[in-house]
């Protein structure tokens, strides 16, 4: 099995650090991972063994890499690789089972690293393709030249769980799981002895992403091939890894048996991921509450694009006061009841009754792309204080509440964080005083510590000021947190409804138990 | 019943061709109304207009309104008009009196064959240039290639005309200094070589930057990583992007191919070639409406059909190109024709 170990690993953008690394060791080298793993589940106690694998020194090492967006676990791997963008520096040793890899060498001598000796698959299915090649043909592309004439484009394809006629296709004609099937396919074509799955499943559904590690996992145990998981869901870490190396600004903050790190985190940083973990953490569900008076009424509604049925009779209740989560897969019909709901498209049957003052206001998932680039924070809120008739005054008010402080008041949008920016975006919503927010995936986007902060937020607004909430994700460790009472939508019905606590633990419905089980 | 050809669902390219002229025809019957109307927008009688130079005799002028129909409605006097342009008849020149085709004919082989073999030069030293700076990118031969991109774009094809001729012609003794030559074949290429060079310099150099920032934008993606992360051999990672980079350029092309049309004027008259531009300018100094005419819609139609040519291989390369940019470039171009 390779082995990879790489000491002072340092790369500069800018002049700035973005990893500094003073010592790793990556793959199936007995002595360098594989016992310390064996060790760290043996002296941990019977508690972990169950879930530990009992023979880990044979089979090839499960490898997790976590960390928040920006840790530099991407920069990690892509130094190992040659992959990093254009003006990064990096410099200090590497050693490939055994000799020394420059880390600055030209072109040539890094293809024949990559492919042949590590593989990987990228987080987004939906550009890592080419958009204009079948994927057969991009599968066999990565084939070396000595077994091109052996190889079997059908197997590749059936390895991973697709059928032969995909080979013929191209990728916008597949889902996104299919996309990421197909990359894992290709990835695999060069045949890899280590495989690195950078974030491979953060943009996928919580269904298809279990499918995907599952597959993963099959293939490192069928080849006996290494794989390293790169992720910032320290709950997928904890499920599906053997050994973890937690990365915070670019520096390795801890490392060591999976089960003992996360029982018995050792850094502040590590302590923070698994508290913000909100499965992990056992907590009290949200409160369902009843009585308050309806706002939003909608019944029966129908809506179809062609001939595809996004929304087929669907009914939903929302009172005053109240969180209400949608959960669904994409291409559920979610984001269309949202935004018939918001009034940005009208249904083609049904009624939906609002009983308040004003329309229901929605924030979309995209902070990037919601706020005009151009426009200051300032600009932003002040226009739709006055698109609605409030007095400018209130700019201070509203800022508070979205909890954005003053001094950003005059920046744009591109000096902003993703989570500065979905503040700005609901602060424009708040500036109406709506009493409704429709949240569309609002908080996807963002890391983990963000996301539970805005929710947080959210939450206060709720309790504070009486706002109905209707919160639309695929994320069910979201809703787990914040709704009293969840719909669950499939195809583009309601398949499932009732308070939290029903919808995750006695639930009896086939779909929701299979959201259940795969989050 | 699903037919495929190549990427392309059939029944989706076959609609969107058939659109696609279809628009192509309507935009041209648009630009002949307007071309037609331009006897009409200009100041005072229309019969003045059609006499031209000439002395506006009392005899003249009933003549013309007969020979041209002017005492019948506008709308029937287009039908006319149209009905002899299908004809390739647009009536005699008010200068020599001579058929108008028969006038326009020489000028426009002249005038094609500089703008296509100026467009082949640019094509291929822009769309070669512009990879070559994109993968060399920060090298030094990228910023020789960027700094020789904005002194072609940002010099004015005539000067650039007068720079060419006194070095290449005049004191190299290269190329000959005006005219198209004996009328051998060779004879006019050999004529042609430095216009064309000169029409070339300014839209080469747009299309090589067009090119470099389509290839850069195409190197930076997630599917030119993942190639690489493959050990995918540069050649088919630079093909791959290449395709992918095409409909930017080809469109971009289509535009330059009418820009061309606009900077001919001006070359020919430096190097004294009879092409189209200067006809038209000459045509329009004698007030020779029907040969403006012609000119103007032979123009009209060439670059609608080129536009319409582009437009249709961009969707055969990319259909989901076309969905992401076809309404707003369609705007664009025919913005272009107009000006």
């Amino acid at each position: 099995m390779i082995s990879l170990s790489a000491e002072n690993l340092k790369v500069q953008i800018g002049g700035a650090d973005i990893l500094d690394v003073p010592w790793l060791r990556l793959g199936g080298d007995a002595e360098a991972v594989d016992a310390e793993a064996v060790d760290a589940v043996a002296g941990s106690g019977g508690e972990v063994a169950v879930g530990a694998d009992s023979g880990a020194g044979e089979r090839a090492p499960r490898i997790g890499i976590v960390g928040e967006s920006g840790s530099g676990k991407t920069m990690l791997v892509r130094s190992l690789m040659g992959l990093l963008p254009a003006g990064a520096s990096v410099s200090g040793s590497y050693t490939i089972d055994g000799s020394d890899f420059d880390l600055n060498a030209k072109e040539r001598e890094w293809r024949k690293v990559r492919g042949a000796r590590l593989g990987m698959v990228m987080q987004d299915p939906f550009t890592a393709l080419d958009p204009l090649g079948k994927c057969g043909r991009q599968i066999l592309d990565g084939v070396p030249k000595s077994s091109r004439a052996s190889f079997d484009t059908r197997a590749a394809l059936a390895e991973v769980g697709l059928a032969a006629d995909i080979a013929e296709r191209y990728p916008r004609e597949l889902s996104g799981g299919q996309r990421q099937r197909v990359v894992i396919a290709a990835a695999l074509a060069t045949e890899p002895q280590l495989l690195i799955a950078d974030e491979a499943t953060t943009a996928l559904d919580v269904i298809t992403q279990k499918g995907i590690l599952d597959l993963l996992d099959e293939i490192r145990e069928k080849r006996s091939m290494p794989l390293v998981l790169i992720t910032h869901n320290i709950r997928l870490v904890y499920q599906r890894t053997d050994t973890v190396i937690v990365m915070d600004g670019g520096r390795i903050v801890e490392t060591g048996a999976t089960r003992e790190v996360i029982a018995n985190p050792q850094s502040a940083y590590t302590r923070a991921l698994i508290e913000e973990d909100r499965l992990l953490r056992v907590s009290a569900y949200p409160e369902y509450r009843v009585g308050g008076p309806v706002i939003l009424k909608v019944r029966d509604v129908e809506k179809s694009f062609g001939s595809v049925r996004a929304l087929d009779r669907v009914s939903i209740e929302v009172c005053e006061g109240e969180i209400v989560g949608i959960v669904g897969e994409s291409g559920s019909g979610k984001t269309t009841l949202a935004r018939i709901v918001a009034g940005l498209e009208s249904a083609d049957g049904g009624e939906v009754k609002f009983f308040a003052e004003g329309t229901p206001k929605i924030v979309f998932q995209d902070p990037y792309s919601s706020l005009n680039p151009a426009h200051t924070v300032r600009f932003a809120i002040e226009e739709a204080l006055a698109a609605f008739g409030r007095p400018l005054s209130e700019l201070s008010e509203v800022m508070n509440l979205a909890e954005l402080d003053e001094s950003l008041l005059d920046r744009r949008p591109a000096k902003l964080s993703g989570g500065q920016r979905q503040r700005v975006a609901i602060a424009r919503a708040l500036a109406t005083h709506p009493s409704l927010i429709v949240f569309d995936e609002s908080v996807s986007a963002l890391d983990i510590a963000t996301q539970n902060r805005i929710l947080g937020m959210i939450e206060r607004l709720r309790s504070e000021r009486q706002l109905a909430v209707l919160f639309i994700t695929h994320d069910l460790s979201v809703v787990r947190m914040l709704a009293g009472r969840i719909y669950v939508m499939h195809e583009g019905r309601i398949v499932d409804s009732g308070s939290a606590e029903h919808i995750f633990e006695d639930s009896k419905e086939g779909y929701t138990r299979a959201l259940v089980n795969a989050s | 019943m699903i037919t495929r050809w190549g990427d392309v669902n059939l029944h989706g390219a076959a609609g969107y061709i058939a659109k696609r002229i279809a628009e192509f025809a309507v935009s041209v019957a648009a630009l002949s109304f307007v071309i037609f109307s331009l006897l009409y927008i200009a100041p005072g009688d229309p019969a003045r207009s059609l006499v031209g130079t000439r002395k506006a005799t009392p005899e003249l002028l009933a003549r013309i309104r007969e020979q041209y129909n002017l005492d019948e409605p506008f709308l029937s006097q287009y039908g006319r008009w149209l009905d002899g342009a299908f004809h390739l008849d647009f009536g005699e020149s008010i200068r020599s009196g001579a058929s108008v085709s028969d006038t326009i004919a020489p000028h426009a082989v002249v005038t094609f064959e500089l703008v296509l073999i100026s467009l082949a030069i640019s094509a291929a030293v822009g769309v070669v240039c512009g990879v070559v700076a994109a993968k060399g990118r920060g090298k030094p031969r990228d910023g020789v290639i960027t700094v020789a991109a904005l002194v072609g774009t940002s010099a004015p094809s005539y000067a650039a005309g007068l720079v060419f001729l006194y070095v290449f012609a005049l004191k190299l003794g290269l190329f000959p200094i005006y005219g198209i030559g004996d009328g051998s074949a060779a004879d006019e290429l050999w004529h042609l070589a430095l216009p064309a060079v000169t029409l070339a310099f300014g839209v080469g150099a747009l299309l090589l930057q067009i090119t470099r920032s389509a290839v850069l934008k195409e190197a930076s993606s997630d599917y030119t990583v993942f190639m690489r992360a493959r050990a995918i051999s540069p050649m088919r990672v630079t093909a791959a992007q290449m395709k992918n980079a095409s409909p930017a350029i080809l469109t971009s092309a289509g535009l330059v191919l009418a820009g061309l049309f606009g900077s001919t004027v001006l070359v020919e008259s430096v190097f004294s070639i009879p092409g189209l531009g200067n006809l038209l300018a000459s045509s329009v100094t004698f007030h020779d409406v029907p040969v403006v005419q012609a000119i103007a819609l032979l123009l009209a139609v060439f670059i609608c059909a080129a536009s319409t040519v582009v437009d249709i291989c961009v969707y055969l390369i990319n259909p989901a190109w076309t969905q992401q940019h076809g309404a707003r470039r369609l705007g664009g171009r025919h913005e272009r024709i107009h000006a």
